[in-house]
């Protein structure tokens, strides 16, 4: 008989009562490290002071009202986020795959108002993933996703991941947009290298079409800039966040220069929950905790200092971490044997993580993350290390 | 009791005095452009001092930029080849680190063991610089740092990648992240990746470091990019090459750098081997500057070791 919750996940067989910064505790007491953030969600951790005060304080006056109503926290939220950004106006919706879809359709979109309504498909790359819905499923053109749910949506081309060459091939009369993870997370933290990125810019400028960029995962200071593409010197026309912005709460957006959203006027999209007055409070809490002084430098030296004891771990257990891989505190650890036994070994250490592609483990924890939690981490992690090698260290 | 500082690899030289290393050779460096290359610096600090310099194994650069240095300091230089010397063979090391501590105010070893050099510096009462040894080249480092700094500003923060072979130069690299605080990213062959140890001592020293043998994600928006010889003097050749290959630097690699990167390699080089003609003598390539910086960093070494003395 069919469980009353619909049985599409595999859970694992462990329940949180209350969690604290980086720490998960279940009913008995045990304390877990949460370095996975419920897949890079809880960017400030668990039960962040200003954002349960943001929440709870909003909740006691107003929670919904729909957008047929001005909002004033999207206003404040939009203005903080395009001023620190390429971008000139947000949409707020609520999940990844919704800003993802909004990046499609604002692509879409751009060239119907230019008088192109043939230019609508999407260049995607391998390893990609950008959602659930129907259309985002087809952008990231996995087939263990796409299997059994019926004819593809149509519109997605797929490159090989960091492929210049074999992208340009597919750019053709019906082109509207090249869609690319500056750091594929799902595809196992691949970092999309400057030149890669760089590239995509010129070949979009070169062919009147819209770069976007999937930050849902990477975005939001997850990489030590707000966002990811800001390591390199070149920006994209359309960007969609989801998990970090909310901290916990669901959030998501697409942001967009005054260009590119040049179709997107009233009645051309929406949403009832979107932006609603709950999410808003704990959207501003979060931004002003990562935009505020010293922050995003703090994420930097934190992930140097996990990323090096990683990499130091790697060094001495060839036979059990390959290498280590990704940017900021979005790191994964490339593993030389099933990545699932990684990961169990971790959990049974009570550390969390989340297994992404290409047999990767990801280590994402909350950008709070303390020196102290950092070095436990390592710990728990030579130590699965040194039982899954069977106690052999290569120095 | 030694007299001075021996100077025998970076991780033995604190942060502060590499960095007062670099500002004296900079500052010198500075001071006497347009000079003849053998008129001394206004102060001679080095005024009637002699350096001896040993070399086990050939040397250009060293050599001659050692030679140049210490006349640009008012010193003097004596060059004595291993052989000549029996060093470590008819006459204890200890033996001659008490002779020729008698004789000069410094010595410079360029030799294949580490080892040669603790022993030297152990029984010597004058300083002892590495001029490279099969562990480290530190001489070498500063002056990529101090020609890092020039084109590409403060070190600490940049991307440096590291392509190709984790020998002795690549040790000096490691160690000089804890130093100088820039973030090394080491792209080296299985099998040829640098000694553990030297790696896990940057790590525990703060260094950022990463290993990986895919030279694309090392040199990727890398401020510098360096490579050195596939087959340093006293390496064996077989199967280097075919290990070392998918490491050459090439047009394609230096453009997954950042657009103003530059390209180092410590010399001597071989073209269509570790790096392209295109590269090494195209515009992001700064090897002669780097070159002729070794004269100014063994300036700022020998001030530096010989500072303390009275």
């Amino acid at each position: 008989m069919i469980e009353a919750v619909m049985p599409t996940y595999a859970r694992i067989g462990i329940s949180f009562e209350r969690g604290e910064g980086a720490a998960l505790f279940t009913a008995d007491g045990r304390r877990f490290l949460d370095f996975g953030s419920g897949i890079a969600v809880s960017l400030l951790g668990h039960s962040h002071p200003a954002l349960v005060k943001a929440l709870t304080d909003q909740a006691g006056k107003l929670w919904h009202t729909s957008n047929l109503y001005e909002i004033e926290g999207q206003k404040r939220l939009a203005k903080k986020l395009v001023d620190n950004c390429f971008a000139d106006t947000v949409f707020f919706c609520n999940s990844g795959a919704e800003a993802m879809e909004g990046c499609i359709k604002t692509a879409r979109k751009y060239h119907s108002a230019n008088g192109n309504p043939e230019r609508y498909r999407v260049i995607t790359f391998e390893g990609a993933f950008h959602g659930r819905t129907l259309a985002t499923m087809a952008a990231g053109g996995q087939k263990k996703i796409l299997d059994g749910f019926g004819p593809v949506v149509d519109g997605f081309d797929q490159a090989p991941f960091g492929d210049l060459a074999a992208t340009e091939k597919l750019i053709g009369p019906n082109t509207a947009a090249i869609l690319v993870e500056p750091v594929q997370g799902e595809g196992g933290v691949r970092v999309g290298e400057r030149a890669f990125l760089t590239g995509l810019r010129r070949l979009c400028d070169k062919h009147g079409i819209l770069l976007l960029m999937d930050e849902v995962q990477c975005g939001m200071g997850r990489t030590g800039k707000l966002f990811a593409h800001q390591w390199t010197d070149i920006a994209p026309d359309v960007m969609g966040l989801a998990k970090g912005i909310g901290g916990g709460f669901p959030l998501g957006a697409f942001l967009a220069t005054e260009e590119a959203a040049k179709g997107m006027t009233a009645g051309s999209h929406g949403t009832t929950y979107g932006g609603n007055l709950l999410a808003m409070a704990v959207g501003n809490a979060v931004i002003d905790q990562v935009l505020a002084e010293g922050f995003l430098e703090r994420v930097n030296v934190v992930s140097s200092r996990l990323k090096q004891g990683l990499a130091a771990i790697a060094d001495s257990y060839p036979t059990v971490i390959k290498g280590i891989r990704g940017t900021g505190l979005m790191l994964g650890l490339e593993c030389a044997m099933t990545n699932g036994d990684v990961a169990t070994a971790l959990r049974e250490r009570q550390l969390l993580t989340v297994p992404a592609g290409d047999n990767v483990v990801r280590i994402l924890p909350p950008l709070v993350v303390t020196d102290a939690e950092v070095d436990e981490s390592l710990e728990l992690i030579e130590s699965a290390c040194r039982d899954l090698a069977g106690g052999e260290s290569a120095s | 009791m030694i007299q001075g500082a021996h100077f025998l690899s970076i991780a033995e030289t604190p942060e502060a005095e590499l960095r007062a290393v670099l500002e004296d050779s900079g500052r010198r460096k500075a001071a006497r452009q347009g000079r003849p290359k053998a008129a001394p610096d206004d102060d001679r600090p080095m005024d009637g001092r002699l350096l001896v310099m040993i070399f086990e194994k050939p040397s250009t650069r060293t050599r001659v930029s050692f030679d140049a240095a210490m006349r640009q300091l008012g010193g003097e230089t004596t060059i004595l080849n291993a052989g000549d010397l029996q060093l470590g063979r008819g006459e204890t090391i200890a033996d001659t680190a008490r002779v020729l501590s008698g004789y000069c105010d410094a010595i410079m070893l360029r030799t294949y063991a580490q080892q040669n050099l603790t022993e030297l510096a152990e029984h010597a009462t004058v300083p002892v610089i590495n001029g490279l040894s099969d562990s480290g080249h530190p001489c070498q480092l500063v002056t990529d740092v101090l020609t890092l700094e020039e084109y590409r500003g403060p070190s600490r923060g940049q991307i440096v990648a590291w392509c190709g072979d984790g020998n002795n130069m690549a040790n000096s690299w490691i160690e000089g992240a804890a130093r100088f605080g820039y973030r090394l990213r080491l792209a080296c062959p299985v099998g040829l990746e640098p000694d553990p140890k030297v790696l896990r001592w940057a790590r525990d020293n703060g260094g950022d470091v990463i290993l990986t043998n895919d030279p694309r994600a090392a040199v990727d928006g890398a401020d510098c990019v360096v490579t050195d010889t596939w087959v340093s003097m006293g390496d064996d050749a077989a199967d280097r090459h075919n290990r070392l290959a998918p490491f050459q630097v090439d047009s394609a690699l230096m453009a997954a750098a950042r657009p103003d990167a530059i390209f180092m390699h410590c010399l001597p080089a071989h073209r269509g081997e570790e790096v392209t003609p295109e590269v090494i003598d195209g515009p992001q390539s700064v090897v002669f500057a780097q070159a002729e910086n070794r004269v100014h960093a063994q300036k700022g070494i020998l001030n530096w070791c010989l500072s303390t003395t009275t």
